[in-house]
């Protein structure tokens, strides 16, 4: 286990994850721990604006993850372990990807660079990418019968 | 589906089931205030808006219990950043 190479990863837990779901979030820590995976908190993440800023009003619902995506280095994929914020992120950088002005309203507000190209990713798909070699490594009880 | 609520929201649309909006602009004035939700305090200012005040308050008091509610909020260091993005924002809207 103390020879595989660390990956580190950007790390979006979301008001869930760091409350009501807390377990969640610890079994992530842990999981991620044994793979290898260095997770990196995003500095000063915001809420993504959940159900009721897409409900709401649609300018929240761009310019909350929007704040987020400003925040996150481009050199590392974002982790998002809550389906709903990674929606959420998603579409955000769906829409600032298609749309150039939408783009520079948000760089401008943010004051940062917003990469269009920035991986975001589920835990779950990160775990599907990893060689099975690492998973190995990570084992602690198999489940052969 | 979130285009017809804006266009309801903003032509101030008699709500079929005025709870949901209650719920949406405690959710947003949460994150105003701490650019984060702060959930026991949207429970509770829900609750008293609604005038439901001991509705449900043994699954919060299970929940406090098991240490899913904070009981103070989590705010974002730049926390103005995220306020002025609610000036004159669907939140205000009176109903």
């Amino acid at each position: 286990m103390g020879s595989i190479d660390r990956i580190d990863l950007s790390y979006f837990p979301g008001c869930s994850l760091a409350t009501t779901a807390k377990e969640s979030n610890e079994s992530l820590m842990k999981v991620c721990e044994k793979l290898g995976l260095n997770l990196i908190e995003l500095e000063d993440w915001n809420c993504c604006g959940s159900s009721s800023a897409h409900s709401m009003d649609k300018s929240l619902a761009l310019s909350l993850p929007a704040r987020n995506l400003s925040l996150a280095p481009s050199n590392r994929p974002l982790l998002v372990m809550c389906p709903s914020c990674l929606h959420r992120l998603q579409l955000a950088q769906r829409v600032i990807s298609e749309n150039p002005e939408a783009r520079l309203q948000e760089e401008t507000r943010w004051g940062r660079p917003i990469d269009p190209g920035l991986k975001i990713v589920h835990f779950f798909e990160v775990l599907s990418g990893i060689e099975p070699s690492r998973l190995e490594a990570a084992l602690v009880r198999p489940l052969r019968g | 589906m979130d285009a017809l609520r804006h266009m309801a929201v903003e032509e101030g649309v008699k709500i079929a089931q005025p709870g949901i909006v209650k719920f949406h602009e405690e959710v947003l004035g949460s994150i105003e205030r701490y650019g984060r939700t702060h959930k026991l305090e949207i429970m509770m200012r829900y609750k008293v808006r609604m005038r439901q005040w001991f509705q449900d308050m043994d699954l919060g008091l299970k929940m406090l219990s098991r240490r899913k509610l904070d009981l103070t909020p989590s705010r974002i260091h730049r926390v103005e950043e995220v306020s002025r993005l609610f000036a004159g924002s669907a939140k205000d809207g009176k109903h």
